[in-house]
């Protein structure tokens, strides 16, 4: 394979470090208003929580909370792929590039596959409200037990949606890295998609946290 | 984050094996009846593991301070929304 050169910088940029510096910026500035697109919806999930507890923690409980745990094991070891394939891809080293991108689309969709497994459950338990016949709910409060449904179905589903995306960001990676024709342009493209992936690892963190363990206490 | 720096493999495996831990703990303290405490530690344990990913997966370890401010810049917005709101639904009572 023909060595991959010297990397040097656009024309409107003074060094390397400053075009790495932009488009750091720029996935990071994109990242603020996915922040405040989940952040506004976790709030709405919070303030609801406090105004019907009694039918928010009952519905909560009734969460596939044990697969999901496995799933948040899996999305965390596929946050740890992708530093790593963003590691070797800043040593050019072509191979373990394409080892751990396959390996984080292959966790990414072990994630979707349990997701799927789950909403089958939440299904089948009668606690999908939006769905016709897809509402049988036996715990207390369904009315308001419903609203927590809601929340949870737009949650992991607006997070499964972003999963789908970089699953697809992740194969184009993938492609360009079996080909190998523009090593450095494949290492800019992995710093943005490293860091959208990882943020999704970050919003996942907090739904498991906030929708399925924050009211389990005693188990 | 300047061209070159970044996380170590073996940086990258202790900040791994450090979220797994953290996830476990977790998953034990839902398990004690702590109270007020359940949801504090539930919430804080994901915020340290999403500080542990945004400083060494997502590189802000290494970024320049520029980018830090944008990065915490949205957090900052939404803590204007989380504290209007609640300034409103918990005072609704004190009238």
């Amino acid at each position: 394979m023909a060595s991959p050169g010297v990397e040097i910088p656009f024309e409107h940029f003074e060094s390397l470090e400053q075009q790495h510096d932009a488009a750091h910026m720029g996935i990071w500035l994109f990242l603020a208003t996915e922040t405040l697109l989940f952040g506004a919806i976790f709030t709405a999930f919070g303030l609801y929580h406090y105004l019907y507890p009694g039918a928010f923690s009952p519905a909560s409980r009734s969460l596939a909370w044990v697969l999901e745990a496995w799933n948040t094991l899996v999305l965390l070891s596929s946050g740890f792929t992708m530093a790593l394939s963003d590691h070797f891809a800043a040593e050019l080293r072509r191979r373990k590039v394409m080892l751990f991108l396959a390996l984080t689309i292959l966790l990414g969709v072990t994630f979707m596959v349990l997701k799927g497994v789950e909403y089958h459950g939440d299904y089948m338990a009668g606690s999908v409200p939006f769905l016709p016949g897809g509402w049988d709910y036996a715990g207390p409060d369904p009315s308001h037990a419903a609203l927590f449904f809601n929340f949870y179905f737009l949650l992991t589903g607006l997070h499964a949606t972003h999963m789908v995306i970089g699953i697809c960001l992740l194969t184009i990676l993938l492609v360009r890295a079996i080909l190998w024709r523009s090593p450095f342009g494949l290492r800019r493209m992995l710093v943005g998609v490293g860091v959208f992936w990882a943020f999704i690892d970050v919003v996942w963190l907090f739904i498991y946290s906030s929708l399925y363990l924050i009211n389990r206490p005693g188990g | 984050m300047a061209q070159g720096e970044r996380a170590s493999v073996r940086g990258l495996v202790i900040v791994y094996l450090a979220l797994v831990a953290l996830l476990g703990a977790n998953l034990g303290l839902s398990y004690l009846p702590l109270g007020i405490f359940n949801p504090i530690s539930n919430l804080g344990i994901a915020a340290l593991q999403a500080g542990l990913i945004m400083a060494v997966f997502m590189g802000l370890r290494w970024s320049s301070p520029l980018v830090r401010v944008v990065a915490i810049g949205g957090i900052f917005f939404l803590s204007f929304l989380v504290v209007l709101l609640l300034a409103d639904y918990l005072t609704r009572g004190l009238t």
